[in-house]
């Protein structure tokens, strides 16, 4: 087996490392058209051609590129990340429209994106994809933005070339690049008595090498509920209880400038935490949870080529990801006497690779013909203790995906994309009677753009993924809960879109989109009997709504963000009532609103509203209803002197009594006042920065 | 100059106004509101057999005056048990509970429960699901879904449950 995978890996690998080599003697500067189409000279840093293509650990979208237009690509940016007032991952995805996070059972703040939930997104940090490998998923609400540069979410039929698993979209979260940008930022940010972050994140650069570090700490005693929250059996209200959460994060990277055309990339990741479980309040039998530790380290190298007409980068990456979750016998949180108290333990590691390449030919008129490839391949190993002294159990998996996409002009109006993308899981150690069976996903994409005109543009693509079950879908007994079922196959879903961008003045764009996205084999959960259920390749799902997105700065002391989705969320293998799927609103809407009156003042409102939602009680199994809310979030951020900023800022302002999910509110009214310093100077006026 | 104050002021009547305008959220729990397959709403005509040795007594769950457990009104076992009015010592004997179609938790290893618990589980009256008071700890098999059988023996010698 190992031979099989090293023959596939291999070639790819080797083909990259040709491509470059033969690029590095056959090239050299020349005057090529750039994405925008224009011409400019290469320069030895940034060579035009291959401007729009990702450098080593990163992401990029080719904007300039058919399928990624209107709504289908958001990128929060830091400047929107503040605005928006979230301290983690989770938070700052919950204000898109197209996705909602809140509180669960595990106290995880997992999302969904389009209707697809978070297993079914492939999320990536500098590229390098970070998940718990048994769950698929990880909980992104432990993340907290101090150390976060900027973050890519690529919805539906817009996303290939980024690796298997995708099935939904993709978010990569980034980092920021060593030797760019301020060489020193310092943050810090308090709610009184109860919250304290801090971040620091240094960069130096001397001549072709660049470092950056940086450390971020979140000490939370408590969130406080809501004034009208009506207290229960569970919750008396004022401090939720086992709500506090403590973390530190660190990571460091560097980069080494070989010469004017290759660079080495390092970088390490590294999360450590304790986070309580806030336990339902109107749940019948409560679980009284702790995450006592929680950690991820990840570890990436990168090398990349760029030149006028190609650029490949080459990734190895080692992460590990590990828990231990305490089950204690009551409120205490100190005791664990009874027969449902315990400790149980996750250690799962990833090691993959993978090897990028994009190369510019037939260039005419300020537009080239593209062809792209991605190969990789990975790892997974899961390890666990469902209590202390049991059997550890251990599985693991192998995933491979090769990709192919070619993309160009056809006349001056239209823009073509065609590209496939194979992905095969080969299964390793099985837990459970009979063994997995090597699976195959084929998922050709294709796309065309129409440019009438310079200030429109119209992208109609269509995408076919896949996903395969993630080692907890196979081999989980949910402590007899749960029948393992190893022949889960994957799921399959076909993605389509059509996008609009107009910028009908200078200052103003908006985007529109209509999506439609159908998964066959869906896993669920079905019944063998009333106590034991079993994931099986028994659903059919189908997502469809309409996203619009507004950005203005009609005036250069005014900026507006707006956006909103409705969604229809189905399973196509039930009947109503039970046809509908979970948390997922039928509608949501954001509006941000900056008024800048003097230049070293920024006011910024942001307004939510999320629809109605359905969701099953799992005390009765019935279904009820969610009802819609608002929230309102506002900031204060003035420049006091250059580089150091004063913030005041305060969430869910209206301190609405909201459930993201039954029977867990989320936070009430809440007040921070923060400062962060730059050095060098961050310029004062604030009205030279936006986010258009 | 005026035009950006004017905005400003929009934006904080606007905050202004949304603070004044209730933003709290309705809520449907989803409590059982539909009758179960056998009976009503409120549990009558909805029956759980209890049998002992060689009585097997059906008992009325809506003919028991309900408990509040946690603001829910269910039956507690230990009323079910007086129900069938089967004279034994419930303190006495071990209970197991099977499901409509056939479940018992003593068939994912969960040891048959002492009689000095029942008093603090509970039925559904309607979907006659099982409840456990949370202060036991008890795993999750003993929430048995659809209970149609209480069946109490004598001590087998077993494992003591609650340590399972």
């Amino acid at each position: 087996m190992k031979m099989r995978r090293s023959l596939l890996i291999g070639p790819a690998a080797v083909v990259c490392w040709a491509a470059a080599a033969f690029a590095q003697s056959a090239t050299g500067p020349s005057v090529v058209p750039s994405a925008s189409g224009s011409a400019s000279p290469a320069s030895s840093n940034n060579p035009p051609g291959s401007a729009e293509e990702g450098r080593p650990l990163e992401v990029v979208v080719q904007g300039q590129r058919p399928g990624t237009r209107g709504t289908t690509v958001e990128k929060l940016d830091r400047t929107m990340l503040d605005r928006f007032g979230a301290t983690n991952v989770s938070e700052a995805l919950d204000r898109l429209p197209s996705s909602i996070s809140a509180f669960s059972a595990r106290g995880e703040r997992i999302v969904s994106l389009r209707g697809f939930d978070q297993r079914q997104i492939l999320v990536t940090i500098d590229g390098v994809p970070v998940q718990v490998p048994y769950d698929g998923q990880l909980d992104l609400g432990k993340f907290p933005l101090g150390l976060v540069d900027h973050i890519t979410v690529v919805k539906g039929a817009g996303s290939l070339l980024f690796g298997p698993n995708g099935l939904g979209g993709a978010i990569d979260i980034a980092t920021r690049r060593p030797g760019e940008g301020p060489a020193v930022v310092l943050s810090t940010e308090t709610a009184p008595f109860y919250a304290q972050r801090l971040s620091g994140v240094g960069t130096a650069r001397q001549g072709p090498v660049a470092v950056l570090g940086g450390v971020a700490f979140e000490n939370v005693r408590y969130f406080p509920l809501s004034g009208s929250f009506t207290p229960t059996y569970n919750e008396d209200g004022g401090r939720r209880e086992n709500s506090d959460r403590r973390s530190l994060s660190a990571m460091g990277k560097a980069r080494w400038e070989l010469d004017d055309h290759n660079e080495v990339v390092a970088s390490a990741w590294h999360l450590d935490g304790q986070f309580g479980v806030p336990p339902g309040v109107f749940d019948l039998t409560r679980r009284f949870w702790r995450w006592s530790d929680w950690h991820v380290n990840s570890f990436a190298v990168a090398h990349g080529y760029r030149d006028t007409k190609l650029t490949v980068d080459e990734t190895l990456y080692y992460s590990l990801v590990g828990n231990t979750l305490d089950s204690y016998d009551n409120a205490g949180y100190s005791t664990q006497l009874l027969p449902a108290s315990g400790t149980s333990t996750y250690n799962d590691r990833t090691f993959g690779g993978n090897a990028r390449l994009a190369y510019r030919f037939a260039c005419a008129e300020g537009k080239c013909v593209t062809a792209r490839g991605w190969f990789g391949g990975k790892k997974d190993w899961h390890s666990s203790q469902a209590s202390v002294g049991a059997d550890w159990v251990d599985v693991d998996s192998t995933t491979l995906t090769g990709a192919g996409q070619i993309d160009g002009p056809l006349g001056k109006q239209v823009l073509w994309l065609a590209g496939t993308q194979v992905d095969a899981e080969i299964p390793g150690r099985s837990v459970a009677a009979g063994k997995p069976n090597t699976a195959i996903g084929v998922g050709p994409m294709g796309a065309l753009t129409w440019q009438p005109h310079r200030v429109v543009d119209v992208t109609a693509s269509v995408a076919q993924r896949t996903r395969f079950p993630t080692l907890k879908e196979r081999f989980s007994s949910a402590f007899g809960n749960l029948e393992p079922n190893p022949s889960l196959a994957p799921e399959r879903a076909t993605n389509m879109s059509l996008d609009a961008s107009v910028l009908p003045i200078r200052q103003l764009r908006v985007d529109a989109g209509v999506f439609d996205s159908e998964v066959r084999d869906l896993v669920i959960q079905v019944p063998l009997n009333s106590q034991t259920m079993q994931w099986q390749n028994a659903g059919r799902a189908r997502f469809y709504g309409v996203e619009l997105a507004l950005r203005s700065r009609p005036l250069q002391w005014l900026e507006v963000w707006g956006g909103w989705a409705a969604m229809k969320t189905r399973r196509l293998d039930q009947s109503p009532p039970t046809d509908v799927i979970p948390y997922r609103p039928d509608q949501k809407a954001t509006v941000a609103v900056t008024v800048l009156p003097i230049p070293v003042l920024a006011i910024t409102v942001v307004g939510r509203y999320v629809g109605s939602q359905s969701f099953q009680n799992k005390d009765t199994s019935q279904w009820g209803t969610l009802g819609g809310y608002k929230m309102i979030d506002a900031r204060v951020d003035v420049m006091a002197t250059d580089g150091l900023r004063l913030w005041l800022r305060g969430t869910n302002l209206t301190d609405a009594n909201v459930q993201g999910q039954f029977s867990f509110p989320e936070p009430g009214r809440q007040m921070f006042v923060g400062a962060s310093f730059s050095w060098p100077e961050e310029n004062k006026d604030m009205m030279s920065r936006g986010t258009l | 100059m005026m035009l950006r104050y004017s905005m400003l002021a929009s934006t904080f009547a606007l905050l202004l106004l949304s603070a004044c305008s209730s933003s709290d959220q309705t809520v449907d729990p989803g409590n059982n509101q539909n009758p179960a397959i056998d009976g009503g709403a409120d549990g009558s005509g909805v029956t759980i057999q209890v049998s002992y040795q060689s009585q097997s007594i059906p008992v009325d769950l809506g003919a028991i005056t309900t408990s509040s457990y946690k603001g829910v009104n269910l039956v507690k076992l230990s009323d079910v048990w007086a129900g069938s009015q089967i004279t034994a010592d419930r303190t006495t004997l071990e209970f197991e509970f099977v499901a409509t179609d056939g479940f018992k938790p003593s068939s994912k290893g969960c040891a048959d429960l002492p009689g000095d618990v029942l008093d603090r589980g509970y039925i559904d009256p309607a979907s006659r699901n099982l409840t456990w008071d949370e202060s036991l700890g008890f795993k999750g098999c003993y929430s048995v879904k659809g209970a149609t059988q209480m069946n109490a023996h004598a001590p087998t010698g077993g494992s003591d449950a609650a340590a399972e």
